[in-house]
């Protein structure tokens, strides 16, 4: 069955196109170091100076056949930095993305199934988090982490903190949809129980909207990430993201056009290719689930 | 919260304020010293443009004109505690003194001063015509209710301490609240008759004319002390006694408004009408500005500093501020107990680099711990401020401090990242140093001082309050100062400081200064970066600019071609 | 109905209080004390006495707590520490400004979702349809602070079609906020119609009723639309919170002051009372349209009211 669903979704172009994009994102997540040596520049990301040995000043150069995406007001080699922020947005993005869909879903599944007193407490914890905005509930928490260096895992975790009530809500709408439904009845007439209910028929179904979801919100995550960042909460030097890198660019984007435009293209290609991936993904469950039924 | 328009706070002295400066020196365009020809006094530069000094008031007509402005704190002078707030108070107010655009103590209400032989008691007599915007009278009971107002540790005033020299004044703000603001008269201030007042202060203070021109000693109607909702809606739109009036109540985030004042004694306003525009954000203010609906923009940010030199020339206004930019040192933690050491660091910055290319040289280099251009600064640059990576390596391995040190940055201003990502990489190269960045609010650091908890350098800035060296070394390296978080004492220091205080001749007073600052300067209890401009570019119509070296706007000058 | 209404009612409350413990201890959890942001590096104890003491810094959370219940109740949200006003009245004027920036983002999002989704939807895999898929997809990737300060840059520095900053010219100035506002949200509510819209065309009766040939305009109306709003509705619950936290982000560049404004300001000055009242305000009003939009939720979807 699982056979019929892979072959179906390794058939969909869609799908290759953005698999190729996200295998090569992992690869520049996983060797960074590698990827950099191949340009003519190659040092460490934080290998900045902005007056060279000789005398010269090496800060807002522009692209060049030495310089592949220029450097920027410190002297860094933008080419080194966008690969290597690759890891860092991936690391909290796709993280956070997947305890955010693990919990919600478990969550989500028990309110549904359990209902009574669980459904409302989980409801309840999902209201009070949703009812504070992502921006203002990560500002008062990172805010808590003052005199720290505030590292990737710590934005990653207080991201899926407040994140995870959106797929909770998800799955638990998901799955009440199926419960309703007749076949689920006759299943359960038919002396199926808990487990065998929410593994055969609700949890395919809750899966779909969760991926659907959580394709969505990796994309957001990693632009959460930078947007927590521009507004000084987020992550700091020494770190190297894409969220730092368009941050400190923003306001020169009218003079050094190339600061903000290559991790922005990146960030963009990235999210496209997660969102790309997740539809794929969605699309195939999808018409396994017709099929099955 | 970075990249908000820059709030100084008089007081707090924070990072990068557009803080009060030392002499006038306000420069047109891109910072070149040879446009010092319009270093010109404040008379002809507001006798050549504007057009006050017509006889005849009603020909003074003069337009409008906005410009920008960060959301004040509070306009009511008692609150007094950052910049932006005091651009609007000094419109609406005017103090026993005030400062000329030079910086030089003036009349204001006061139409003449001295102080007695014993040295503390002072006796200022009032101008007669002096009249509130309502029609009243300023007369001595005025100020005896402003002084009792601001002291009232009902009011909880942020700058209350400001009037500590005066006798009696920390007896009110120490004493326990009662409930009604202002009750509470401070002892030292007297009213001889309504237009004498006797000022006493605790020792002898020769400073005092320079100190009373802060706003927190305004002149308040003393009405208003029997009325609670006048006195409400008096922060929301004060009546003051200054050359501009509101007419309407201030809208908070959005603008405010003023317009001359018709009662004023003084030389009219140049402009009919000023709108102040408020502002969160630096770069918003300065596109508002490039699109055409503001005409004079306060700050620049530095990333388009080059572009607005080429695209705007002599409309650019740049003014050199007495305000130091440093990193500080706690100097009684290792390694920065070690002299060596934090020799090794400042010679180790290439300020050249830091100013030039990532500050975009919309700032200048810092040649010591006070700004040049402060009466009786040291010229020369100290030692610790020359780059000399050589030097500083030698330095380095005579302090014996270990390659590979772990050393704590703290990041404290607002738009301040810049700096600290490049003084990272320089203390890395030189000396392979592991420097970990910590975040910090200022209040949150602020804190930290307090319980003696810094465990590394932090990037701050001071901004002195009153024109004088004094005001800027005093409070940061005297071992008795609220304001010095460095764990700093040095005797011979501290000595010069009290000479400084008690000394009635400025010349003798300059030069105890200069031998302070070069002490400071020899021990490097800070690392001094950089002596902060103010910026700012005006539109076409706009005439008769005026930044004095306090980075306060002589808006009152501006005049506004329709 | 009413019982349900009711019952909602009674929970909203509940999580109402649970919500402002919450906010009441993160926001005396952070570092820094108040009254030396106000009074600075310069003042004196007894200075800074006097604050704590005006503003009861000096006693203990739970006493806080209760004294602000106890106002709360009397519809007094307390005092600015740092600008020394009413939260109420500060409140009173920032909140036209995001409401109305809110309202016009909710309204494209909606034109966008309930139009170009179901369109797309009906229409899938056609060239309109892949256009506005790829167009969701950068919608979303595209950090908002980028696009804020570019729109601004390139309508109304470069261009001169709209106003840069602040709404003085009236409705005029919500135009680039709102849009840029509406970016992201804009392109789940297209993205989600648009599933919803393939999801409801799949359905067994939906099947059915097309095999049997009715005509596009009655499917659309009689069974895709009208089901898929329930989807559109439960997303603008909680697109809300996600909105008041780019409005955070929207108003500083575009200077528009509102709430969003006002909150970020207060958090870094550490204005206590101003961050637990305009946090407190918006967890009220969420808690407000997530009542009324399960009652709307019900209305229109029957097969929900089990509860």
């Amino acid at each position: 069955m699982t056979g019929t669903w892979l072959r179906r979704l390794l058939r969909m172009a869609r799908f290759r196109v953005a698999a190729g994009l996200v295998l090569v994102v992992t690869v520049l997540a996983v060797v960074p170091a590698a990827v950099v040596s191949l340009s003519p520049a190659d040092v460490a990301p934080t290998d900045c100076s902005v007056r060279a040995a000789d005398g010269t000043y090496q800060d807002r150069l522009p692209p060049s056949s030495t310089h592949w995406f220029g450097t920027d007001a410190q002297g860094c080699e933008v080419f080194a930095q966008v690969v290597w922020g690759t890891r860092t947005s991936l690391y909290i993005g796709v993280g956070s993305g997947v305890l955010i869909a693990v919990l919600g879903t478990m969550l989500g599944l028990i309110a549904a199934i359990s209902g009574g007193r669980v459904d409302a407490l989980i409801r309840r914890t999902c209201d009070v988090t949703l009812g504070i905005p992502l921006v203002v509930g990560a500002i008062l928490l990172l805010s808590l982490l003052a005199g720290e260096q505030r590292s990737p895992t710590e934005i990653m975790l207080v991201l899926t903190l407040l994140g995870w009530p959106g797929a909770a809500r998800i799955a638990r709408g998901a799955a009440r949809l199926v419960l309703v439904q007749s076949y689920i009845e006759a299943a359960r007439a038919a002396g199926a129980g808990n487990v065998h209910v929410t593994m055969r028929h609700v949890l395919p179904n809750v899966l779909s909207s969760v991926v659907a979801y959580s394709s969505l919100t990796v994309g957001l995550l990693i632009a959460a990430e930078s947007t927590l960042t521009y507004l000084g909460i987020g992550l700091q030097v020494p770190s190297v993201s894409w969220g730092l890198m368009i941050e400190g660019a923003q306001r020169s984007y009218a003079t050094s056009p190339h600061l903000i435009v290559f991790p922005s293209v990146m960030l963009v290609i990235t999210v496209t290719a997660f969102v790309l991936l997740g539809d794929a993904t969605r699309d195939a469950v999808d018409a396994h689930i017709q099929v099955a039924r | 919260m970075r990249h908000r328009i820059r709030r100084a706070a008089l007081a707090a002295g924070m990072v990068g304020l557009l803080g009060a400066c030392s002499d006038a020196d306000t420069t047109t365009d891109n910072a070149d010293t040879t446009t010092n020809s319009k270093t010109s006094t404040t008379g002809e530069a507001a006798g050549s443009t504007s057009v006050e000094s017509t006889d005849d008031p009603a020909a003074a007509t003069g337009g409008s004109f906005s410009v920008s402005i960060a959301e004040p704190a509070a306009i009511d002078p008692a609150l007094a505690s950052e910049v932006e707030g005091a651009q609007v108070m000094r419109l609406l107010f005017e103090p026993l003194v005030k400062l000329s655009a030079d910086l030089e103590v003036q009349p204001g209400v006061a139409t003449d001063w001295s102080v007695a032989d014993d040295g503390v008691t002072w006796t200022f007599s009032l101008d007669p015509a002096a009249t509130f915007s309502d029609g009243s009278a300023v007369d001595a009971g005025d100020f005896l209710f402003a002084f009792a107002r601001s002291a009232d540790p009902d009011l909880a005033a942020p700058a209350s301490y400001q009037g500590g020299p005066i006798s009696g004044w920390e007896d009110v703000m120490g004493g326990d609240a009662s409930g009604a603001i202002g009750d509470q008269p401070v002892s030292g201030i007297t009213a001889i008759d309504d237009h004498t007042l006797q000022i006493v202060t605790t020792e002898p203070f020769s400073l005092l004319p320079k100190l009373l021109t802060y706003p927190v000693f305004s002149p308040i109607p003393s009405e208003l002390a029997d009325d609670a909702d006048a006195l409400a809606a008096f922060g929301e739109q004060p009546i003051g006694n200054g050359p501009y009036m509101m007419t309407e109540p201030w809208a908070h985030n959005e603008s405010i408004t003023v317009v001359r004042n018709p009662q004023y004694q003084g030389a009219p306003g140049a402009a009919q009408q000023i709108d102040f525009r408020i502002y969160s954000e630096i770069l918003t203010a300065y596109r508002d500005f490039q699109s055409g609906a503001l005409d004079i923009v306060r700050g620049i940010p530095p990333e388009e500093y080059q572009n607005a030199v080429t695209e705007y020339g002599d409309r650019l206004y740049r003014t050199s501020m007495a305000s130091l930019f440093y990193i500080g040192l706690p100097v009684a933690k290792a390694p920065f107990d070690n002299l060596d050491f934090r020799m090794a660091l400042s010679m180790s910055i290439d300020r050249e680099a830091l100013v030039e290319r990532v500050l975009q040289g919309a700032t200048d280099i810092a040649t010591g711990m006070v700004p040049t251009q402060v009466p009786g600064a040291l010229q020369e640059a100290c030692e610790a401020c020359v780059f000399d990576l050589a030097a500083a390596k030698e330095r380095f391995a005579a302090s014996g401090v270990p390659p590979g040190t772990k050393i704590v940055l703290y990041d404290i201003a607002d738009d301040g990242q810049d700096v600290i990502e490049f003084l990272v990489n320089t203390w890395r190269d030189a000396f392979e140093l592991d420097v970990e960045v910590r975040s910090f609010e200022f209040a949150q650091f602020l804190d930290e001082t307090a319980v003696d908890k810094v465990e590394g350098a932090f990037e701050l800035g001071w901004v002195w309050d009153y024109p004088s060296g004094y005001s800027i070394l005093q409070p940061l390296f005297a071992s008795d100062s609220g304001a010095n978080n460095l764990s700093y004492a040095n005797a011979e220091f501290d000595a010069l400081m009290a000479e400084v205080e008690v000394s009635t001749d400025d010349k003798a007073a300059i030069d105890l200064l200069g031998k302070a600052q070069a002490i400071v300067e020899a021990d490097l209890p800070l690392i001094p970066l950089t002596f902060a401009s103010d910026l700012g570019v005006v539109g076409e119509r706009i005439g008769g600019v005026k930044v004095d070296a306090g980075g306060m706007w002589r808006l009152e000058l501006v005049t506004a071609a329709d | 109905m009413a019982v349900f209404v009711v019952r909602r009612m009674g929970g909203a409350v509940v999580t109402f209080l649970v919500a402002t413990v919450v906010i009441f201890t993160l926001t005396f959890a952070l570092p820094g004390d108040p009254a030396r942001v106000i009074a600075g590096r310069k003042a004196s104890e007894a200075t800074l006495a006097a604050i704590r003491a005006k503003y009861h810094l000096d006693q203990s959370l739970p006493t806080q707590y209760a004294r602000w219940v106890g106002r709360l109740l009397r519809g007094d949200l307390g005092e600015s520490i740092v600008s020394r006003r009413a939260v109420v009245s500060i409140l009173r004027d920032a909140l036209p400004v995001t409401m109305t920036l809110m309202a016009a983002t909710v309204l494209i999002e909606l034109v966008l979702g309930a139009g170009l989704g179901v369109l797309v939807g009906m229409r899938r895999g056609g060239a309109l349809d892949r256009a506005v898929v790829v167009l969701c997809v950068l919608g979303i990737a595209s950090p908002l602070f980028v696009l804020a300060s570019l729109a601004q840059y390139l309508f109304g520095v470069r261009w001169g079609l709209l106003p840069v900053a602040g709404v003085d010219d009236g409705l005029i100035g919500y135009v680039l906020p709102s849009m840029v506002l509406a970016t992201i949200g804009g392109s789940f509510a297209v993205r989600l119609m648009r599933v919803e819209t393939l999801d409801q065309l799949n359905l067994p009766h939906v099947r059915t009723a097309r095999s049997k040939g009715i005509s596009e305009r009655q499917l659309t109306r009689n069974h895709v639309a009208r089901n898929a709003m329930t989807a559109l509705v439960t997303f603008f619950g909680l697109e809300i919170g996600a909105l008041l936290g780019g409005t955070v982000v929207v108003e500083r560049v575009f200077n528009l002051a509102g709430v969003g404004g006002v909150l970020g300001r207060a958090i870094s000055q550490r204005d206590n009372v101003v961050i637990i009242g305009f946090t407190v305000f918006v967890v009220v009003v969420y808690l407000a349209l997530d009542v009324l939009i399960d009652v709307v939720t019900m209305l229109l979807d029957p097969r929900t009211r089990v509860s």
